[in-house]
This record gives structure tokens, sequence and C-alpha cells, in this order.
């Protein structure tokens, strides 16, 4: 596979020693070259100098084939020799530029072409040919042509009109367009001058930034399948390589969007996990925990249990999947790394025959703490003696040491686990001593989950926030059902969120619809490939009768198809309505109808310029949605948009455009068809749930929600990918939070201040100029991915209401739809993710630790345990090896990929402590490397720098590879979806290395928590 | 503050030293378990009751769920991690009375200390060593010999090994746990079972006891001469670990104490750059972020 290729190291000079030393063959000689570009552009120019504006078609083709001809001509030049043509531009040791760019310098070629497309008006045709022309161009040329201006200049002049909101970039372009900055984006990191001057030569006509490349990528980086990975790649690469360059990252921190969005508050939100702020975690976590309405009511007890024996690692250790279990077998390396393992082998054995050191972390640590503090008599070594007990007591030598002596087969992997048991170890003490001056320990009965009503969160006393992604039904239906409502229910909700789609073909007819239970139950369906199968069902109005029986459903896998719900046409639609509870009771009688609503393409003004709606690439502006007080999800459609109502004594019907209610607005359905903003209204349905205004805004808060998670929902289809894994990206957006926890921090901050740490933290999260967050930013964007959303909306505390459905919070939800989603996710999709959850593992609070690894826990049906996502994706990745022949060849490759990469780190690091024993640089070399390589770093900058510039070493080699493997001399479709193919492979090949190493991250945590102590409130200002 | 050498008072039959013992002249490894927040501050502790879990005839299915096959390699790790949980659960029941600590060597066996308070077995101090079976949890209950037999009518007069099992006849994982054998261990002290003894003699005597007080007690006091008189004794097992007693040497022990007194324990690897402690506005009974009055944290 060709993302492999990138194993192969390639010289960093690589690429430009092709400069000096041309690998192709000349086609022809220089000089004839320039006569026919010359011929071309004599023709050019005489029609670009046409003053008639209303140049005919005949023109336009004329162009455009002779642009082709000029810039295939361009790409192929060679720069000059060291004589080369006056004029040339000359720095260091760049050879002067050849004849033909020396013509486009001079004569402007590229600027007078694209304005002329430009004043012409762009057609999407060409508008497409100039994409792939400057892709082309940037990417074969042999030259630096983008330092520049004569290139550079019209190529964001082109750019700039994809970001203008009446062009845009038609979703059947955005690949393209992808393809092209993710080119500029490899030549940037290639040479580094290029991105100074592309920003600082960024046309300023365009919005409010100036920040095109990260404007226009922004949107996508959510995006699974090829496109997604490259706007990821991409934006990687810039945030890498501005790394360096203080100015441009100041700068992207001030005035882009991308900054302000995804790097200050996304990172922060990380480090506001890190803080251990109890106001915080209460917050995002343990008030939906409190109240322990997600456990059985018999295993609340269970809450304060530890993993006493083992159980709960044993259960996270056997989801590793076989496939990746088998390939772990060290052979294959030994041969690769005699050095590495012969030491590792040595070692070991050396100390052996008197080896009764303390082998586990915990063990070790406890002799410590032993000897620490006492200090006392030398330990008199160790002998041979073996402790037997007096009587019928087992003879056999205790060996529980033996970890160290393991046969030679079983020392990686258990010498891995052992770093694993440390790593967590340390990590819960930590954890455990910064939340040692908590207010309460959060076990289950202090605070008293009776006495905990929740008095501000809404979720979990408030049904409609449940918006578990199971319950989510996404209908997709086909075009023609705009409008078409059904005249019954009141007390439904209605969504109807259209979409386009990612090929133009289906774009004009992608719509989604997400039905709200009355009760706000909430239903999204797995976007389903089998659109087919849908079309009959897309006009039928879908009223939903629920059983009481689909209140118990027990499975909470999103992927509920076959629920036993009475509609029949949900069923048919593979939409269900997973209602719960009383809910479904409720919406029993309510019936839920379905209205969609059509838009007209092209209706809506998309602030990036794309019309794409879907997904909510939009999101990534958030700027136009910051206004708090509405719900006002500001997104633009490709053809479609949503409303969401959930009326109860509202007129069901809505006119098939998009709406405009604001929360406020409940009962005043007003029609705004101009505008292309979404708006939701919900209104409060349940029956007795309170005071209106409770319900309003509680519902506010749903759709709030919902919006998020209609954007979040749409994207894991977008890139090819399908099948169940779409509907984990339903997750709720994280961006809600992100607002949230915006003014959880500023009220944090807030209270700090003079906090002497405090402002440390600051230092360390909020200095953009640093350089240092943009890494993890990065993934954090990448996390929100489809979460992403412009609606940032304001946060409604509504009142407190008697609490159903046990709910364990957006933030949850979220990091677990997207966990279940792992295998189409990136690699830094994934560290982040396990980065994150590994973090609240270590977490002491039963209630928190309870919820992610105890094992046996039973739950609630409607929520999902950590255990079953990680089910899901073991399964998945089985699935996956299964149909891939060369996986455990794969897998050894990206293992080795990995743990080679951890090891320049490991070895950079500044911290590196000497290793006890050999095994242990080969441990480090396997583990960190996943997690540390780019999340936990943020204590260091100099390491998350280093981070940074693998993964751009990363990106840079295996982006090539892979583009040169794939996209050189063939641009066909065909290229294209070998390209997706590969992408997804390598997501799911890395996927399966990070998934094994996470459950064993997640078995040590567990362990170690039943054998930590905790510390002792610090009543007295030690510190 | 009683700073006289400890063990001059295996002779005082006065009971005034209560947290004398506390001040420990043990050379044993320091504890410095961060469980202990009130070294020299304990009050006499009240005689646990109903500490002895009720066992009930465990379903045979409770054995079924044996042993991690699956992941054999991890086998090591479940084990000792389970014991080491185990030790955790110890330190966190503060037993009064009561020190263990696991050998050096293995984690299957724990040498212990038992210090008695009042009652016959007054200023009695008995070393011991718990002795786990490999199979734990699944296997039997784990077992308690005193290094000294004890004369006590559930106490091996030959082997010096407490008859655990009839407080544990079946060992349930889950439920059962090694704190409870200790404190079997204890109680047996305190209130004394002569059913079925494994040392008749101490049981005839005691069951006597309302006639001959003099005989069984003066067979007591002997013992626990006896025991105390041993206390100093190289520990039975060589093991870096093992429980150790002698006099109190000022030069020594002095600084070990006050290294007791002041230690607060801290993550192992603390550094002093690191968040130093969570922040918290939560008002203490409340689940309200920021509801705390607008102080800053402590720290």
């Amino acid at each position: 596979m060709s993302w492999l290729s990138r194993l192969t190291p390639r010289g960093p000079g690589g690429r430009s020693s092709r400069n000096v030393a041309p690998s192709s063959p000349c086609t022809a000689d220089p000089e004839t070259c320039l006569m026919v570009f010359e011929n071309h552009w004599r023709q050019v120019s005489w029609v670009l100098e046409q003053q008639d504006p209303s140049s005919s078609s005949d023109d336009l083709t004329a162009v455009r084939n002779h642009t082709d001809q000029m810039l295939c001509l361009l790409a192929e030049e060679r720069p000059g020799e060291c004589e080369g043509p006056p004029g040339a531009v000359t720095s260091g040791n760049v050879p002067p530029i050849g004849p033909i760019l020396d013509l486009v310098v001079s004569e402007n070629v590229l600027e007078r072409v694209v304005q002329w497309h430009l004043r012409r008006g762009l057609d999407p045709d060409s508008q497409g040919a100039l994409l792939k022309l400057f892709e082309m161009l940037i990417g074969q040329s042999q030259q630096p042509l983008l330092q520049h201006k004569a290139v550079l200049q019209p190529l964001l002049g082109l750019l700039g009109a994809c970001a203008e909101p009446q062009l845009g970039c038609p979703p059947s372009l955005e690949n393209s367009l992808v393809l092209l900055l993710n080119q500029i984006c490899v030549s940037m990191a290639r040479a580094p001058a290029v991105l100074e001057l592309l920003f600082r030569s960024a046309p300023a006509q365009h919005g409010p930034t100036n920040l095109l490349i990260f404007s226009l990528l922004v949107p996508f980086i959510h995006r699974d399948g090829a496109i997604g990975q490259q706007a990821r790649d991409a934006l990687l690469l810039i945030m890498a390589t501005s790394a360096s360059n203080q100015g441009v990252a100041r700068y992207i921190a001030e005035n882009s969007y991308f900054c302000p969005l995804c790097m200050v508050s996304l990172s922060l939100f990380r480090t506001l996990l890190s803080l251990n702020c109890e106001d915080l975690m209460l917050q995002l976590v343990l008030r939906y925990l409190l109240p322990c309405t997600h456990v059985m009511l018999s295993q609340r007890r269970a809450i304060r249990d530890t993993d006493l024996y083992g159980k709960s690692a044993d259960k996270f250790l056997s989801l590793i999947p076989d496939c990746c279990r088998l390939s772990t077998a060290p052979s294959a390396e030994r041969e690769e790394e005699p050095a590495l393992w012969g030491k590792a082998l040595n070692s070991p054995s050396s100390e052996s025959p008197v080896h009764h050191k303390p082998s586990t972390p915990s063990r070790l640590a406890l002799f410590m703490r032993q000897q620490n503090p006492g200090g006392g008599p030398s330990t008199p070594s160790p002998t041979e003696t073996v402790p037997s007990s007096p009587g019928a007591g087992p003879n056999t030598p205790l060996s529980p040491d033996s970890p160290m002596h393991p046969i030679p087969e079983g020392l990686d992997w258990e010498s891995g686990y052992l770093e694993y048991l440390r790593d967590a170890r340390r990590g819960v003490e930590l954890c455990s001593w910064a939340c040692r001056n908590w207010s309460a320990p959060y076990d289950g009965e202090d605070p008293s989950p009776n006495a905990a009503p929740l008095p501000p969160p809404p979720p979990t006393s408030n049904p409609s926030l449940a918006m578990f992604p199971e319950h989510f039904s996404f209908q997709q239906g086909e075009g023609g059902g705009g409008g078409s409502t059904s005249p019954s229910q009141q007390r439904a909700a209605v969504v109807a969120a259209a979409r386009s789609e990612w090929s133009s073909t289906e774009r004009d007819s992608g719509e989604w619809d997400v039905t709200i239970g009355e009760n706000s139950c909430i239903s999204l369906t797995p976007r389903t490939k089998k659109r087919s199968l849908q079309r009959e069902d897309v006009h039928l109005p879908k009223p939903l009768h629920l059983t009481p029986d689909s209140a118990s459903l027990p499975d909470p896998s999103p992927h509920l198809r076959s629920a036993p719900t009475k509609g029949a046409q949900q069923a048919i639609n593979g939409t269900l309505l997973g209602g719960q509870g009383d809910r479904c009771r409720d919406s029993q009688d309510g019936g839920m109808e379905v209205k969609k609503v059509k838009r007209e393409l092209g209706e809506q003004q998309h602030p990036a310029g794309g019309d794409s709606s879907q997904n909510g690439e939009v999101s990534a502006f958030p700027a136009p949605a910051q206004s708090c007080g509405s719900l006002q999800g500001f997104y633009s459609e490709g053809n479609g948009s949503g409303t969401a109502e959930s009326s109860r004594g509202l007129p069901p019907h809505k006119p098939s455009h998009t709406q405009t209610p604001s929360a406020s607005l409940l009962s005043e359905p007003r029609a705004n068809s101009s505008n292309d903003r979404l708006t939701l209204r919900a209104a409060a349905s349940s029956p007795g749930s309170g005071p209106p205004e409770a319900m309003l805004s509680t519902q506010s808060e749903a759709v709030e929600r919902l919006i998020s998670e209609l954007l979040d929902g749409a994207g894991p289809g977008e890139g090819g990918q399908q099948g169940p894994g779409d509907s984990n990206g339903q997750g709720i957006s994280i961006e809600a939070f992100t607002q949230e926890l915006r003014e959880l921090e500023d009220r944090v901050r807030e209270r700090s201040k003079g906090v002497g740490l405090f402002r440390q933290l600051e230092e360390t999260t909020r200095d953009p100029h640093s350089g240092e967050p943009p890494p993890p930013s990065l993934l954090d964007a990448d996390l929100m991915g489809s979460g992403v959303v412009a609606g940032v909306v304001r946060v409604f505390r509504p009142l407190g209401q008697p609490s159903t459905q046990p709910y364990t919070g957006p933030f949850m939800v979220v990091l677990f739809a997207k966990l279940e989603n792992m295998l189409q996710n990136s690699l830094y999709v994934n560290i982040l993710l396990t980065g994150i959850l590994g973090q609240l593992a270590c977490y002491p609070q039963p209630l928190l630790r309870s919820f992610l690894l105890n094992t046996s826990m039973v739950f609630q049906p409607s929520v999902k345990s950590l255990i079953q996502v990680l089910g899901s994706v073991k399964s998945r990745i089985e699935t996956f090896a299964a149909s891939h022949e060369d996986f455990p060849a794969m897998l050894k490759k990206a293992q080795r990929y990995l743990a080679a990469r951890g090891k320049v780190d490991w070895a950079d690091s500044p911290m590196g402590m000497p290793t006890l024993r050999r095994s242990d640089s080969l441990v480090k070399s396997r583990k960190p490397s996943l997690g540390d390589l780019i999340l936990r770093h943020t204590n260091s900058p100099t390491r998350a720098r280093h981070a940074a510039q693998l993964a751009l070493a990363h990106v840079r080699d295996g982006g090539q590879s892979l583009h040169s493997a794939l996209f050189r001399g063939g641009t066909g479709a065909s290229g294209l979806e070998k390209q997706a193919e590969a992408l997804r492979v390598k997501n799911a090949v890395y996927c399966a290395v990070i998934f094994s190493e996470f459950l064993k991250e997640l078995a040590a945590l567990a362990q170690e928590h039943a054998v930590s102590m905790p510390f002792l409130q610090s009543h007295d200002t030690e510190e | 503050m009683n700073l006289n050498p400890f063990w001059s008072m295996s002779t005082n039959t006065g009971r005034k030293r209560s947290d004398g013992e506390e001040q420990s002249g043990e050379q044993q490894q320091q504890r410095a378990s961060p469980a202990r927040p009130s070294f020299g501050k304990k009050q006499l502790p009240s005689i646990p009751k109903n500490a002895v879990p009720i066992t009930k005839p465990a379903s045979p299915a409770a054995t079924a769920q044996l042993a991690n096959g699956t992941h054999a390699s991890y086998g090591p790790f479940y084990l000792e991690y389970s014991l080491l949980a185990e030790f955790t659960l110890v330190i966190k029941q503060k037993l009064p009375g009561i020190y263990v600590q696991p050998s050096y060597k293995s984690a299957l066996m724990w040498f212990g200390v038992i210090f008695i308070r009042h009652g016959l077995y007054q200023d009695g101090v008995f070393k011991f060593t718990v002795y786990i079976p490999d199979n734990y949890p699944d296997g039997e209950c784990p077992r308690v010999v005193f290094d000294i037999p004890v004369f006590h009518p559930l106490v091996d007069p030959v082997s010096g090994e407490l008859d655990v099992r009839r407080a544990f006849t079946k060992w349930r994982r889950n439920h059962n746990h090694i704190w409870q054998v200790l404190m079997y261990a204890r109680t047996v002290f305190y209130k004394i079972n002569t059913m079925e003894p494994l040392n008749p003699e101490a049981a005839v005597l005691f069951f006597r006891y309302d006639k001959d007080v003099q005989l069984f007690k003066s067979k007591v006091v002997d013992s626990v001469k006896l025991c105390n008189s041993h206390l100093f004794d190289q520990p039975k097992m060589d093991d870096p670990y093992a429980i150790s007693f002698s006099s109190w040497n000022p030069a020594i022990h002095n600084e070990a104490k006050e290294r007791m007194f002041t230690h607060k324990r801290r993550p192992e690897d603390h550094q002093k750059g690191l968040q130093v402690s969570g922040l918290s506005w939560v008002k203490p009974g409340s689940t309200q972020p920021f509801s705390k009055d607008d102080n800053p944290p402590l720290s």
C-alpha cells in the first residue's frame, strides 16, 4: 500500500535534488519550449486584450486550451543553469529561473489569465480547470514557483474567488481545491520562505481574514476520507512550519479565524482538563454522573469498587484484536532491530540470577515509599530464599516478579505493559494529588445522588438533551420531498436538515432529516448508503408512533435500524426513533412528523465561499454566530436546510424554506426564505415538564446541540466513508462546550487572579507566539472535526427538571462517538482522542472512574459504556483486518514506523531519564510514540515542537509519496478513489495500533486505581 | 510523649502507653503511609464488632470464573496488583494496632505485627506472617502464622497458626479481603472463642476462666512475656522487609520519628513546576461550579 512507502526514509533533499538533477527525461530543449509557450501566450493575450466583456465561449475554450499547454510547459521547465538568462531571481544557491518562468513573471501571465477569468465570471468548469492547473503547477513544477509573486498573486486571486460567498467552491470542486491547498502547504513546508510571502501577499479584500488558506482549509478538516486527510495534513504542515516562524504564528493566531476558534479554545479545552479543576469537571462530566441514574440501581454501590483483581484490566486487554496481537510477536522486530533486542534480552538475564527486585511500578513505589521517609538501614541484599509457607502451603516459588523474567517472546509485550503501568501510576497519582482539595469525593454518595437534583445542569434533568447517537435518526430522503408535511400531530419536532452530498450528483438531492421526538428525543439514523432504498419513502410524512416497547430498547448502539419501533416508515427508512421511557409513551400518542425543507441550491451564501452545506464546515467560521442570545445555527446549506421544531401546539407545517425562528419566538414560526441561516426552533413539549420558560430554554439547548449534531453527523459520510461508522460522527459538537468552556475558563481565570500557577498555565496555553500550541490545537480542530460548528450558541441553563433520562453529558457522548469511529479517524485524531480519554480515566473520583474503567458495571440501556464502544471498535478492526490480506504486514510496519518515530521523540526528550533497563528504550519507543508524540507534550514546548516536526516529516514524506504514487500522471477519478482507499487503509491500520495501545493504557489505569492511595487534603497553605 | 526505650514497656503492666507504640521504636522500615494522618494521636480503639464477616456457603459458581486464562502473560500483573490492591485496602482501613507489610520477595507473603492494647492480652506484641495462596483470590483464605505460638485457644501451640478458616470457611473474592483476616487476628485477642480450639489446653483453661482466672491469666501473661522477650530477635524470614525490632536508639529513631510526623506524601515524581493543586471553587456540599466564595483557592 502506498502509505507504507512513507516508511522508506526519504532524504530531506530528495525533492530539491531533483531540481538539480532532473529525473525525467527532458521532452524538448528549453528554447523550443519557450517558443511554443510564447506562441500560446500570444494567442491567449490576444483574447485577453479584447475588451468585450461578453467574450464568447470560443474565447473561453481557446484560452483554456492554451493555458493548459502553457502551464504544462511551465511545470516542466527546469531551472536554468547558473549562467541562466538575465533577470533570473537568484537567491542563495537557488538556480536562476528558466526562461518560461521568466516570461511568466515579466508578462504577469498568470495574473492576467486569472483576472480575465474572474472578470468574465468564473464558471465552475473553468474554476475547476484553474484549480487543477495550479495544483499541477505547484505540485510538479521543478522550480519554486510560489516564490514568485507573479505566480502567487494569481493563485491567491483564484483562491480568493473560492472563498467568496457569491462564487464559492462548488462541492464538485472541493477535491481540487483541497488538493491545491495541500500542494501549497507542501511547498510551503518545503520552503518555509514561501510561507511568509504567502501570508504577506494575501489579498486583503477577502473578508476579515487574509488567511485564505486557513479559511479555505478549515471547512474540510473534519471531513473523512481523502479530502479531510489532505486538509488536515495541509493544516498540520502550516502549523508545523509556522511553529518556527514567530511572525506567522502570531499572524495565524491573531488574524485568522482558524486559531481563535480552534487553536486557543480547543487546545484550551485540553488544557482545562489538565487543570484538574473541580468546577470544570463538574460542569463537563460529573454533574451528569452525580445522580447515578446512568447506572442500574443495583449497581450503585459498585461505583466505588476498584479493579481489585484485574478483571477490568483483563477485559480491556481482551479487546485487543487478535489480529493485532499476533503481529506483536517480536520475531520480525528482532530480526530488524538486532541491537536493540540484543540489549533488551541481555540486560534482564544478566541480572536475573538473583533478581528479586519488585517489578511492577506500584510495587516498586510501595517499597520506595517505605524506604524514603525511613531512609533507614540499608537493605540487606536479597537472598535466594524462597519463602514457603509452613504446612500445606504451595511450595512453589512465588514469583510475582515473573514479569521480570519473561520468556523472550514475552519481554516486549510485558515490559511494554510495565511502562503503561508506570505511566498510569504517575497519571493517577498526579491527578489525585491535584484533586485532593476538591470539595467532595464524588463517589456516588457524596454528593448524594438524591440531593443532587441538578440545579443548573440541563442535560441530566432534561430529556431533550439525551442526544445519544442512537437517538438520532437521520432520515435521508431524496430531493423531492421538500415541503411535504404531515398534517397531523402537534407534538412533533421536525428538523429537516438538507445536506448536499459530496459528489455533485448526489448533492442535489441529499437531505437529511432529523426527527425530534416531541420530548426532544432526537433521532438520527446512521446515514445509509443505499439511498435508493429510501427513495420511495422520502415523501412520506413520517408520523412516528412509538410504542412503549421502544422505551425499553436495550441496545445503546447507534445502529438501531431494526429496533422495534412501530413506525413502519421509520423502519423502512432505516430510521429509528429510539425513545426512552416515558418519552416514548409520550410520543406514542403524539407521533412525530418530519418535514422536509428543501432549499434551492445556491441560495445560500456560504461565508466560506463553499456552498457545500454539509457538515458545518461553515462552522469553522464562528464569528457570525457568536451572538449568544439566539439559537442561530449559522450554517448555509448547499441545497437544503433544516428546521427543527419541537412544536407542541404549533402548526406543524412550515413553508419549505429556511426559517429563522429564534428560540424566543417559539410560538411564532416565521419563514424567512431569503435568509440562509438555518434556525431551529424548539418548543418544549414534554407534558407537564415545568414552566414554559424552562421548557423553552431546555429545548433551546437541545436544539442548539442538535444543530451541532446535525453538522457533525453528516461529516463522516462525506469522504466516501460510510457504513455504520457514520452515525458516530454524530457526537454532539464539542463546540458548544468550547463555548461553555470558554465561559468556565474565564471564570477560572478571574478567580485565580493572583494565583501564580494559573499565570503559568496561561503562559503555556495562551501564548500564541510561542508556536507551541499549534500541533495539539490542530488535532483539537481535527477532533472537533465535524463538530466545528459555527453555531456557537450560548449555553442555556434551564431550570432543573425531574431527571428522567440518564445522560452522561455531551462531552462524554461526543468522545465516545468519536471513539467509536476510530477506524476512520486519522492518526492525529485518534492520538488526541485516546489522550483525552486517558486523561479522564486518571481521575480518581469513583463516579468518573467507574464510568470509564469499571467494565463490569451495568449501565442503563441508554448509556453507552466505554467498553461497549471499544468492543465495537474492536470488531470493526477485525472486520477490516479480515478483509485485508496484508493487514499483518501493514500493522507491523505501522508499529515499527510509530515506534521509530517515538524513539526519536524520546531520544530527544529533554527529560530523558536514565533507563533502568535496556528494555526501557524499547518499551518507550512503543508507547509514548503514540501517546506522547504530540498530545502529551504540552508541558514541554520543545518536545511539542519536536513532535510537530516529526509530524511534519511524517506528513511530508507520507503525503508526498502518497501523492506521487497516486496523482502524478493520472489525475483521473481512479486516482482519487485509490487515494481515498489508501487513506482509509492507512487510518485503519494506524487505528489498530493505537487501539491496542489504548487498551493497554486503560487496563493499566484500571489496575493502578486499585492500588492508589488517596492524598490528604491540604488544609494548610503549604505550597 | 514517651521517649523511653519503648520495649521496656513490655514488662510494664500499666496501660498508659497507648500511644507509646505509635512512637515506635520499631526499627522496621518505617511506613510512610499517608493513610495515617494521625500518628501519635490515636485513641485507644474500641474493639470492633462484627468485623469478621459472616461467611455463607458460597455457590460453586463462584469459583467458575477463575483465572485469567485469556491473557496469561498478564497473569503476574493481575496477581501482584490484586495483592497490592488488598494492601491498599488494609492501609485504608486503618486497622488499630496492626501493621503489615508485604515482603520484599513475594507479594504473597506479608509480615505483620499486632499490638494488643487492653484485655487479657494487653501489651502483647505478636509478630506474624500472612501467607496468601498463589491462586488468590480464588483459593482458600490466607493463613496467619504467629512467629511465636501465642497461648490462645485458636492458635496452634506448635505451628503458631491462627485458625482463620473458621471465620472464612470459603474465601469469596470481592467479599473477603485480607484486612478482614487481619481484623480477625486482632479480634481473637479481645473476644476469646473456645469453640473447636486449636489449643485445647487454652480453651479448657479459658472455659474454666471463671473459676480459674488466675491460671489462664498467668498463662497468657507468660505467653505475652515470652513473645515480647523475643521481640528483638532476628526476623524469622530473611527478608529485607521483614519486621524487626530494636531498642530505641535516639541516633536512628529520633530522626525517623521526626520524619514520620512531618512526612507528607506527594506524587512520586512530583515536580515543582507542575500543577500544584487542582482548582476548586465548588462549595462543599454544593454541586454548583463556582459556588464558593470568591476567595482564591488555598494553594
